[in-house]
This record gives structure tokens, sequence and C-alpha cells, in this order.
């Protein structure tokens, strides 16, 4: 039966060799030829070279020898017999150092423990083979090992990864023509398509393999198996039953089990939506059995899942359930491992450098968190704009004593379902690595205050004192995140005023240490109930409170304290307590921050003046939103607050485009999820379809999704600012003025462009809305214009002349004069309206500002040189051009810090 | 090569910095003498120099009305210097740009900004290496017909020889 050319060049080879040892390494390459077609064969033959090698002490032969047979145990199925002797053979590979051998070794283990489910053990031993053939430089040892590791994420339910490895080694087998390794892969492709529904590529591998494949051959009944299960799948029943029964004979013929399991299971689940439910449980049956007897955890798993179906049809509900709970162990067992791995690198991403494989699975894992994240505070964010918004109209409709009480109750216990809500998805933010530390000027003095007035009414209730005690050391403005800095001490205070009935809660400020850092310490006291020992160990960890009745008895959800914690640690700080049952708690937060380099500002106060209202009177503005019921709340409050505003509804995308078409609006305020057409979509058509001036009417998304990549996304395609839900009315009104123009002179360093987290975002951040509705942030931001901390990088400078510091300061020095000169050209040629003396400087300048490392997003020289170019854009210029000569002038004074170099 | 003449390249940019980071870099990295001109009407003017290379901005002095602009000066120099490669440097990721400089005889054309010097300096690396080949062509041409002009004498000196013999 083995008349391969191959074999015959073997055979020819073999009679010409004249040592024993030749002989037996070409008896060698026979038996892995012959393995191809009968591993039966091909497993006496390693006992034989090994008998042979040990005759003639010949290690070599008795290595590769030992390893054959370890495959053949494997092909075989019999696990354990392949163990014991790969373990032999992995032995002399190392006494002799022989890598090449020891890699196949290892390949062949990760093999065994592939069928067995071990998935953890084979991905070392996988790992530890690639190792070796990659310092070997083996291209095509390399191949098989992928192709394995992409059989292995196959298993993990990892398509697209599987995909890419196989796809990867796709063409260096066939460069090499290697039949048996292109079967192996060909199969792992049908199989990866298969699970992800290609079918007609699914076909198209196995059909290729069955071309390929001697007729009574395992590949054989492998491709046969494989095109029965697709047009199983597919629909085509007939073609299916006609294959996996065939293929399934002849694997009892080649005794494959593999092949056997995988008809029987495909023919059991036709049988099955046949309803014909004793046909397919015998098949069923008949798979388990061989499954369990060759220990095939992965293949168990799914009859479990398949037989628990099949029962549950056929009305055995006992078996069903019985079924359920085997596959739901087996599943767990097999999965766990992987997923613990997985979440406990989520946490310490920042030190472990991640395998590559390990850290795309972690981003899918975070992905998927983001994406539940933000459908949850979308579900949840939607009914409770609702419910604070029709409270806040009927408490200014004059209610009766009784229904004010009742509304204040509602009002309250909604702030607190906020809290809650906001508490939760903030952990989850932080686990997921998504909180990002801003960088900007602040002054603690500030922050403090307005710590103390968010807690004044709840301590005034209480009868208690909050002091509030500054060390007059700490300079006047800090850089840091004020946000954040605000949300610990609300915690810390809040908590302290929630759990003390007499006395004071003092939050005491003191510089600690002064280095090139300010470290300052925030000491929350509290005269209150105290923690006792033996919480105050793991009170930080999550769902922890200082006993199990606290939270019946003062409500919260005790994650407080555990976002205090990571917060503080994600501003590298560090927050402790000492305290004493009944005396009192004392939590102290230490925090470095920077001193800000301009010390003195005046304050902006962007709040809503009475000329601001007037601006805002005489407005045409279009809401579109599709909850009937948010549309109200919106309506009225508005309406309210600014009589003379001139409101025409929208219920989703498509009636807000259409109504743009005909007439004219100055505001457009956009729900994001809608039905029929988002937000999103519909503004992209405002933005691209309609004509002016409609396409470029204002838009202010209003939304529950707070995820930062989210808005700014919202802002890429073209809306000009955000309020989240449900919206806090003077946010909401400022934010129209801002976006009308009107906004509040900008500090200059006023942004958050350090990114303390993982991910470092290349477009420019926009400032994360704190979700907490008391506190009115000291730097809102309203408009998607925000100045990055350093507007140049000389790295490409630095790279350029290879650190020479005189060129890059004659290459400075001339930017400095020639980029000026350009800026007042382009200034005075705006003036002129001589728009392509505007596109001719900008010209000039893009590449300069380049080489200085300034950005086109923060820029945005090239929009201008477009701008200048199109008359329908000529009105964005001078918006633009100013902020380039803010941003330049930031640059200069970059540029002239000489001691950067 | 033989020859002790210098070998030049011009720099023609109305923006001083552009030109003095590239004759920085490519001075570092080939021995030519390089000379850097803020219009096309000076740079022509040293043609007689016989520059090898000449990068050419695309936007040359379009701020000034009466000044040539690249292209231009591209055709002047093509006219002048046939032999001439000429590499035009735009601010501007255009195809009419590149269609323009093509059409008019330029050897390539650059995008200016963080990777337009190694761009160039690949460049003119092939330039080199095709006027080397060039070179080397000649070369291998003389030798070429010097040699079957030897072998025509032989072949005709003993047919001479033959016909003697009879």
């Amino acid at each position: 039966m083995m008349d391969t050319p191959r074999y015959k060049e073997l055979q020819q080879l073999y009679t010409e060799q004249t040592d024993e040892k030749g002989r037996i390494d070409v008896l060698i390459e026979i038996a892995i030829e012959v393995r191809n077609y009968d591993v039966e064969e091909a497993a006496k033959m390693a006992e034989d070279i090994i008998v042979r090698s040990r005759a003639v002490a010949y290690t070599f032969g008795i290595g590769r020898g030992l390893k054959l047979k370890g495959s053949c145990h494997w092909m075989k199925g019999e696990y354990d017999l392949g163990l014991s002797v790969l373990k032999e053979a992995l032995a002399i590979a190392v006494k002799t150092k022989d890598k090449r051998l020891e890699a196949r070794v290892l390949y062949y283990f990760g093999n065994i423990y592939r069928d067995q489910g071990d998935l953890a053990n084979v991905l070392t031993h996988f790992k530890k083979a690639l190792t070796i053939n990659e310092e070997l430089g083996d291209e095509f040892a390399q191949s098989i090992i992928l192709t394995s590791i992409s059989n292995l994420l196959y298993d993990l339910n990892d398509y697209d990864s599987a995909l890419e490895y196989a796809l990867k080694c796709l063409p260096i087998f066939e460069r090499a023509h290697n039949v048996s390794s292109l079967i192996n892969v060909y199969n792992t492709l049908g199989n990866i398509y298969f699970k992800k529904e290609q079918f007609p590529e699914a076909l198209h591998y196995f059909q290729e393999n069955l071309g390929h494949s001697e007729f009574e051959t395992i590949a054989y009944v492998m491709a046969e198996s494989g095109l029965g299960k697709v047009y199983y799948k597919m629909q085509n029943f007939d073609n299916a039953r006609k294959l996996l029964s065939n293929a399934l004979r002849q694997s009892e013929h080649l005794g494959n089990v593999e092949v056997q399991i995988i008809c029987q299971y495909y023919l059991g689940r036709m049988y099955m939506d046949k309803a014909s439910y004793r046909q397919s449980l015998q098949y069923l049956n008949h798979a388990y059995t061989l499954a369990n007897e060759y220990n095939r955890r992965h293949d168990l798993m799914s009859i479990h899942e398949m037989m628990s179906a099949l029962y549950d049809k056929m009305g055995d509900i006992p078996k069903a359930f019985h079924h359920l709970k085997s596959y739901e162990q087996l599943k767990e067992e097999i999965f766990k491992q992987k997923i613990i791995n997985e979440l406990r690198n989520l946490q310490v991403r920042q030190q472990i450098e991640l395998a590559q494989k390990e850290k795309e699975v972690a981003e899918r894992t975070a992905y998927l968190k983001h994406q539940f994240m933000a459908n949850m505070s979308h579900e949840i964010r939607t009914p409770m704009n609702a419910i604070v918004g029709m409270t806040r109209l009927l408490l200014s409709k004059e209610p009766k004593p009784d229904q004010l009480r009742y509304l204040n109750a509602i009002q309250l216990s909604a702030d607190n379902l906020l809290i809650i809500i906001n508490d939760i998805l903030d952990l989850s933010k932080i686990e997921a690595g998504k909180i990002v530390i801003e960088h900007t000027d602040f002054s603690v003095r500030e922050v403090l205050q307005s710590v103390q007035d968010m807690l004044l009414l709840k301590a005034d209730e209480k009868g208690i004192q909050i002091k509030i005690t500054t060390d007059d050391a700490i300079p006047k403005r800090l850089t840091g995140d004020p946000t954040r800095l605000n949300q610990i001490l609300i915690n810390l205070a809040g908590n302290a005023v929630k759990f003390t009935d007499k006395g004071y809660v003092e939050i005491k400020t003191t510089l600690r240490n002064k280095s090139n850092k300010l470290w300052i310490q925030f000491d929350v006291i509290d005269t209150g109930i105290g923690i006792s020992s033996e919480f105050v160990d793991n009170i930080f960890d999550s769902f922890t409170q200082a006993g199990a009745d606290v939270t019946r008895k003062f409500g919260g959800t005790g994650l407080g304290l555990t976002i205090s914690r990571q917060l503080a640690t994600l501003m590298n700080g560090d927050i402790s307590l000492k305290s004493e049952l009944g005396k009192g708690t004392v939590f102290t937060v230490v925090i470095p921050f920077e001193e800000a380099e301009v010390q003195d500002y005046e304050l902006q106060e962007s709040l809503l003046d009475a000329a601001a209202m007037k601006r805002l009177n005489n407005l045409k503005v279009l809401l579109v939103e599709d909850n009937e019921f948010n549309r109200l709340v919106a309506e009225e409050t508005l309406k309210d607050l600014i009589p003379a505003l001139r409101l025409d509804k929208a219920v989703n995308g498509q009636e807000a485009v259409s109504r743009l078409q005909n007439e004219m609006y100055d505001i457009v305020l956009m729900d994001i999820q809608m039905p029929v057409m988002d937000g999103v979509t519909a503004t992209k058509l405002i933005r691209s379809t309609l004509p002016e001036p409609a396409r470029s009417v204002k838009i202010i998304a209003m939304t529950a999704n707070v995820l930062q990549e989210d808005v700014a996304q919202y802002f890429d395609i073209g809306m000009d600012a955000y309020v989240s839900k449900p919206f806090q009315v003077d946010e909401l009104l400022l934010k129209m003025d801002a976006v009308l123009g009107n906004a509040p002179v900008r500090r200059p360093v006023k942004t958050p462009d350090q990114v303390s987290v993982a991910s470092a975002p290349s477009k420019p951040i926009v400032v994360e809305e704190t979700p907490i509705p008391e506190y009115k942030r000291t730097n809102s931001n309203g408009t998607p214009f925000v100045m990055p901390e350093f507007v140049t990088d000389r790295n490409f400078l630095k790279q350029f002349t290879g650190g020479n510091p005189e060129k890059m300061q004659k290459y400075i020095s001339m930017f400095l004069e020639n980029a000026s000169k350009l800026l007042k050209t382009m200034d005075e040629a705006l003036e002129a309206k001589d728009y392509l003396a505007v596109k001719i400087a900008a010209h000039s300048l893009k590449p300069q500002l380049s080489y200085m490392g300034v950005k086109e997003e923060v820029s945005h020289i090239f929009l201008i040189e477009q701008a200048a170019g199109a008359p329908a854009h000529y009105d964005t210029l001078p918006d633009r051009i100013k902020s380039l000569n803010l941003i330049c002038n930031k640059a200069f004074e970059e540029l002239k810090d000489i001691s950067v170099v | 090569m033989a020859d002790n003449k210098k070998q030049y390249i011009f720099l023609v940019d109305d923006e001083p910095i552009q030109n003095e980071m590239l004759k920085d870099f490519l001075s570092e990295r080939f021995r030519y003498e390089f000379k850097t001109y803020e219009s096309g009407e000076t740079a022509i003017k040293d043609a007689h120099l016989n520059p090898q290379v000449i990068v050419l901005d695309y936007h040359l002095n379009s701020h000034l009305p009466d000044a040539k602009d690249g292209i231009e000066v591209l055709k002047m120099f093509k006219e002048a210097l046939p032999a001439t490669k000429v590499i035009m440097l735009s601010g501007q990721d255009k195809i009419e740009v590149a269609i323009d400089s093509m059409k008019y005889g330029a050897f390539d054309y650059v995008i200016k900004g963080e990777t337009a010097f190694s761009r160039m300096e690949n460049i003119i690396n092939y330039v080199n290496e095709m006027t080397n080949i060039r070179a080397a062509n000649a070369m291998y041409k003389k030798v070429i017909v010097g040699l079957c002009i030897t072998f025509s004498l032989i072949i005709v000196g003993s047919v001479m020889l033959v016909l003697k013999m009879r």
C-alpha cells in the first residue's frame, strides 16, 4: 500500500546505506512518511528503530525513535503511553543538547495536552518549542508549531487570531510543498472558517484536502468529515449524511478516534434536527463513550451540551439537566485557568510585559467590558434622566406640602441611585484602565471649598461642624487632577459626615515634602463611630463595609473607599487610615502634585450671567430625542428658563435631517442612541450632505455614553459639544452659549493630555465629564478645542541632528524667525481677505511645524491650507487661525526654553 | 570616478529652514558640494557649475507674483542641463504635483515632512548608482568594440595567411 514517490526514494536510499547508523537515519525518515498513512505500522517501525539504535548505542537514533513512538501514541489516542515515551525522549534530547529534537518532543507534548483539553500546559510547551525553533531559525518547524497554536486558539474560540496564525503558515508550507503540513493547515483553516460560518471558504479548504490526500487515509476521512459538517450547517443534509457516514465507516476501519467522534456528533445533531431523537441519541452515546474512553475533554464538552439539548427535546428534564451541569463543569475546567490568567494580567498590566497573544486576549476582554459598561450606563441613565427631570419640573409647579415631601424624597433617592451607578461605573472604568488622570492647573483651596460646600447641608442637618485647615506653605495653584482629588475627598469626608453624629469633621491639608514634587497630605478626621480593627485591613476592598449591617443602616455601596484608593494609586499617591472604635477615624491621603508654572490666575468663572441668558433667548433649537419623557423634560426645562426659545422636536435622526433641510436652526440637541437613525449617523449626514448653512449648524450631543472614546468620536464626526444625561441645566445652557461662539476665554495650559494609564490616545482628549451631579467642575470644557500640555516635540529634531544641540538651536531659531513672519503674513492676508496668500503661507508653515513636532491634530495647519482654497470654508478660517496663533505662541515659548534640550 | 572636478548639488527653496536642514542632512552623507538658493533665477545663474542633482521646491516663491515657480525653473534647467537630475520637493501629497513634475522631466518627487530627508538620501543614492552604471556601461561598450576590432584583425590576418600558404 505504500507507494508514494518519497517512500520509494527512501527505500532506494536505505539499500544504499553502508553502516547501521545511516540505515537507522533513513529508517526514521521512512517511518515519518509511513506515519502519514499507517500509524500502526509507523509505531512498529519506531519500536524497531529504538531497538536497533540501542544495539549500536546510537543515542540520536534512540531519541528520534522515542519521539516517533510518542507521536504515534498521540495519533492513536494513547495519551498516557505517549506522555511517558515522550518524557524519555525529552531526557535524551536535553542530555545530548539536541535542540531540534527537544523542540519536536515539546511539540508532541503540546499536542497530547491539547487533545486532553489541558490548555495552559499546551501553551507553555508550544511556546518553549517555538523559542527553540526561532533560535535555530527553522522557519518550517516554527510554522508547524504556529499551526498548532492556531489550533489552540481555535479551541479557545478565538477564531480571528487562529485564522491569523494559520494564514501566516500557509505560504511557508506552500513554498515547501510539504503535503502533510499543508493538509494539516488546510484542515485548521477549514475548521476556523466553519466556526466563523464562512462556509464557502471552509468547503474550499476541506475539498482542497480531499484532493491532496490519498483515499482511505486519516487525512482523507478528516476532510470528508469536515465537508460533512459544513454541509450540515449549510442545511444540505443529504450530502452531509453521505459524507459523514462514509467518513465514520472509514475512520472506524482506520481506528481514528477523532474523526469517529466528529462524525457521530454531527450525525447525532442532524438526526436531532430531523426529530429522530432515538437515532440521534444512539450516535451521541457512541461519541460520548469514545470521547470518554480517550479522555478528549473538548469533545466531551460539546457532546454534553448537545445531549442536554437532546434530552430537553425528548422531555427528559433530569437527564438534560445532568448533561448541562457536566457541560458547564467541563467548560469551566478547560477555560478557568485561562480566564484567571487573563484577569490577573489585566490588573498587573503595567508591571508585566505580556506575551503578545495574551495581551490581545486581555484587550478583547476589556473591550467587551467597555461595551457592557456603555450599554449599562445608557440603559440606567435614560430612565433616570426622566425621573430626575420630571421631579424637578414638578417641584417647580408649586406642589402641595405633602406632595413636596414626596417629591423631595424621590429626588434624594434618585440622586443616591445616580451616585451608586456612578460608583460602579467608575470602579469598572478604573479596573478596565479607562480612567485618565488629568494634569491641569487648579487650586487646592477651591477644591476644598467645594467639598465643604457640598457637605455643609448634610452636616448642618446632623448638627456637626465641618472644618477646613490648609497649610499656608502650599502654593496657590498646583498641577494635577482636581476632579479626582475632589472625588476622593468627597468620598472620605462624605463617609465621615455619614458616620459622625456629634462633634466635627475636619479636612486638614499639609505640605509634607517639597522635593521635585509637592507631596500634599490630606487628613480627613472625624469624631464618629470608628472602625473596629478587624475591618481596618480590608476596608478598602470592594463591597466591604465595617460590619454587614452598615449598608442597611447607612446606605451606600461600599465602593467609595475602593474607588478612592484606586484613584489615589493612579495619581501615584497612597491612602491609609487610623481608627478607634467609638472615638473616630483619620483617613490620610498623600498625593504628589506639581507646582503650577503660573500662580496668578484670574479665575474665569464660566457661570451663566444675564448676558448669556439674553443671548440664548431668541434661539431656535431642534431637539432630537426618541424617549418621550426625556423629550418632555428637556422641552419643559428649556422653556421654563428661556421663555422666548423656539423649540422644535424630532424623534429620530432621520426626522432631524429632513427638518434641517427645510428650516434653519441655531442649535441641534442630538440624542445618540435612537431607533431608525442614530445621532452619529444623522450628524455625519448633516455634515456631509446638507447644503450650507444647515451643514454647519451647531450640534450638541446629549448622551448617557460617558466613555471617553465615545465622546472623542462625537467630536471627530463634527459635533460641537456634548452633555451627559441626565443633564444639568446650567451645564447645558453654558454649552449652548459656548457653541454659539461665546465661550469664555480659556486659560492656557488647561488640558488633560497626560495619560497615566496604559492606553495613550492619539487624538486630543476631551475632558471627561465627571458623572457626580452636584460637583461643578472647575474647568468646564465646552468645546472640542483643547490645548495639549506641550504642543511641540523635539524627538524628530533630536533624531535628525543626532542630538547635536547647536544644530537644533540653529533650526529652532530659524523656525522662530520664519514662522512668526509667516503667521503675520497669514493674519494680514486674512484681514485683507487674500485667501491665496493665506494658503501659501499655510503651505510654507506646514512642514516647518511638523519638524518642530507640532502635530496636525493640534495645529490644523493642513485644514487651514485646504480651507483657504475652498470658498465654502472661508468662514472657518478666522477661528482656526486664531487658535493656530495661540498654539504657535505656545510653541515659541516651549522652543525658546533652551533648558529642554 | 577619476575626474577631479567638484560635483554639485543645488538646493532651491524659498524656505531657508528647509534648505538648511536638507543641506546639513545630505552633506553628512554625500561628498558633494552643496549650494542653496532662495529662487530659481539665482540658481540658474550657476548652471555652469553643471550640478549633478537639483532639489527644487514645487511651490517656489508663490508669494512673489513675478518670480518663476518651481515648474518653470524645472523647465529652464532641463533645457540648459538635460543630464542633471531634478528632484521636486512639494509640501503637498497631490497627484497633480507628481504628474506635473514628471511631465516636465523631474527625476522624482518628494513630499516635505519628517520622512522627506531619508527619501531624498535614497533617491540621491539611486542617482549615483545609475550614474556609476552608466559610466561602467560606457566603458564596457568601448572594451567590446576594441575586442571586436582585435578579433576581426586576427581573422583577416589568418585568412590572409591561409591564402598565402596555398
